[in-house]
């Protein structure tokens, strides 16, 4: 934890107990929203010989979020999480930013610390994900809960017939992923970019976009990623009867000194709903080095496979239990296959207000 | 509602995900250390045998390893002024790469986390060896965090933060990362009876 997380979530702290009672009532007529979101998670392996899980169970994230108008221009977010590093509660400002999408018609911007808007999952926090854990490509080029930065992102709605949306941003992006440093100051910051579009065939709602996120770190390491993700949720009833979830991405890395390193890979994700509390997904994963040479410059075919069969059972957006089946197998070329076999149990709970999520 | 099937989105991803290409990969390797092939990158002094490799010089292994973390299994003596240096996450010249390097003087075992750019001198978390004698270390190369998380153990069968000798976030950081996918070993008055590479036995909290 960096010291500066640490002063602020102790100040926080205190200023959540002493005003906590006022704060959970939001009547005070600020507007002013707290949810406290706790992830619970167990992972066990099915086979005691190639351990994909921990064997263990236990709270995997809490996180602390107030949000509200700031004025009648500016809205404000404030979200702190904790996770277990080490044996130790780690704590991140996951989201302290101020947006607006009052100033200019069509136009909405963020300014601070947030998720990238690229993708599907990197949108959305861990705990709403439709599944327990991140699929290979995303955990590859995103980390386990995906990458948040601090800098500024603008969206501009096209004033046109057909919805599209355009997202840039440029943040900080001294680290990129799972890092303990401050990192140091890239050759050029992290960009990102995505366009976007939504339309309702047969009454029902689609979105898809692309996205692209470029960096060149402090030692000239160039990092690039494109991708498209596709979203189709079919309702018919007052809860969405059938999901599916899309993102298939492509890395690129290179160093002026060495070869490109290249990777792909995707995920597919179908769920039905049989009632507003039960759905049964299925998710079917895919990743492979695309560059992987052996020694003698020869193709090392490989690829990561992973299919995640999956329940959710939800009494309301509030809570949630979820129990998911992952069977990876690993392949590369000249080496025996390696396979996987664990199931991950997940409860989630959210205290307070739930904020309303993108579609 | 009934139009939509599980079954064609499969097939359609299962076509996506078998779209590799196929291509050659036949070894060029002449050499193997316990069974697995490396090349020769500095031939020296070195002298192969199928279980050991002694001597002056540098090889690579043939296989790459496919996942950015990794963990190295190491059996080993050392010369007076003698060093064995394991290079992870590197070309096939060990370049770009980062690497631990063990090296003997006297009975006092000195150690370093090297890169192009820079090194570390961890030393101080060996100063109870005794370098005249056998020496066996598991090394976990976690590359996908910058800077490389690195994490040596001895002797141990649970590896954890605990029980680890060397713990780069709190011990001694790694000068930057490795870029390659490649790993291998230089040797300078050292003989390697084993060196086996593996999935990394410390799980990151996620």
């Amino acid at each position: 934890m960096n010291f500066f997380s640490t002063v602020l979530f102790v100040q926080l702290a205190a200023f959540f107990l002493l005003f906590s009672p006022r704060l959970m009532a939001a009547d005070d007529g600020s507007g002013l929203s707290t949810a406290i979101a706790a992830d619970i998670v167990g992972s066990f392996n099915l086979s005691e010989k190639e351990k994909g899980a921990r064997d263990s169970f236990g709270v995997r994230e809490t996180e602390i979020s107030f949000y509200a108008p700031i004025d009648h221009i500016f809205e404000g977010v404030l979200s702190i999480a904790a996770h277990q590093e080490g044996g130790q509660a780690v704590y991140e400002v996951h989201e302290a930013n101020i947006s607006s999408s009052k100033l200019v018609s069509g136009l909405s911007f963020k300014l601070g610390q947030y998720f990238l808007g690229v993708g599907r999952l990197n949108r959305f926090h861990r705990h709403d994900w439709p599944f327990v854990s991140a699929p290979k490509v995303f955990s590859e080029f995103f980390g386990s809960e995906g990458v948040f930065d601090s800098g500024g992102e603008v969206s501009y709605l096209l004033p046109s017939s057909i919805y599209l949306n355009i997202t840039a941003g440029v943040t900080n992006s001294w680290t990129y992923g799972h890092a303990h440093n401050e990192g140091k100051k890239p050759k050029v910051p992290l960009h990102y970019g995505r366009i976007s579009t939504f339309f309702e065939p047969l009454g029902h709602g689609f979105s898809s976009g692309l996205s692209f996120l470029s960096r060149t770190s402090a030692e000239g390491e160039k990092l690039q990623l494109l991708g498209f993700d596709g979203t189709l949720k079919i309702q018919e009833s007052s809860f969405p009867e059938l999901l599916v979830q899309l993102e298939a991405w492509h890395r690129e890395i290179s160093l002026e000194s060495s070869s490109k390193n290249t990777a792909a890979g995707a995920y597919l994700y179908s769920q039905y709903g049989f009632s507003k509390s039960l759905f049964a997904g299925l998710r079917l994963d895919y990743y492979s080095v695309l560059s992987l040479e052996d020694a003698n410059g020869n193709k090392i075919d490989n690829s990561d496979y992973a299919i995640v069969p999956t329940i959710t059972y939800k009494t309301s957006e509030f809570a949630s239990f979820r129990l998911g089946y992952n069977h990876e197998t690993s392949t590369q070329k000249n080496q025996d296959n390696l396979q996987k076999q664990y199931i991950e149990l997940q409860s989630t709970f959210i205290l307070g207000a739930h904020p309303a999520h993108d579609f | 509602m009934k139009r939509f099937s599980f079954v064609p989105l499969t097939m359609l991803f299962v076509g996506f995900a078998s779209c590799s290409s196929d291509s050659d990969s036949s070894s060029d390797s002449s050499y193997k250390l316990n069974e697995v092939a490396y090349n020769v990158v500095d031939a020296g002094s070195l002298t192969h045998g199928s279980t050991s490799l002694s001597g002056a010089g540098s090889i690579v292994f043939v296989d790459p390893n496919k996942e950015q973390d990794n963990h190295y299994s190491l059996g080993f003596t050392l010369e007076d002024a003698g060093s064995l240096t394991v290079t992870s996450n590197a070309a096939n010249d060990l370049t770009t790469g980062i690497s631990v390097e063990f090296s003997r003087s006297g009975t006092t075992l000195n150690a370093k986390l090297k890169n192009d750019s820079g090194e570390t001198d961890i030393s101080s978390s060996f100063s109870d060896v005794d370098a005249s004698g056998a020496l066996s270390y598991q090394i976990d190369v976690h590359n996908g965090e910058n800077p490389t998380h690195i994490l040596i153990w001895s002797g141990v069968t649970e590896y954890t933060e605990e029980n680890a000798k060397f713990n780069s976030e709190e011990d001694g950081e790694a000068p930057g990362q490795g870029s390659g996918t490649l790993w291998g070993l230089v040797l300078d008055k050292a003989t390697v009876s084993s060196a086996t590479v593996s999935e990394v036995k410390f799980e990151e909290a996620e």
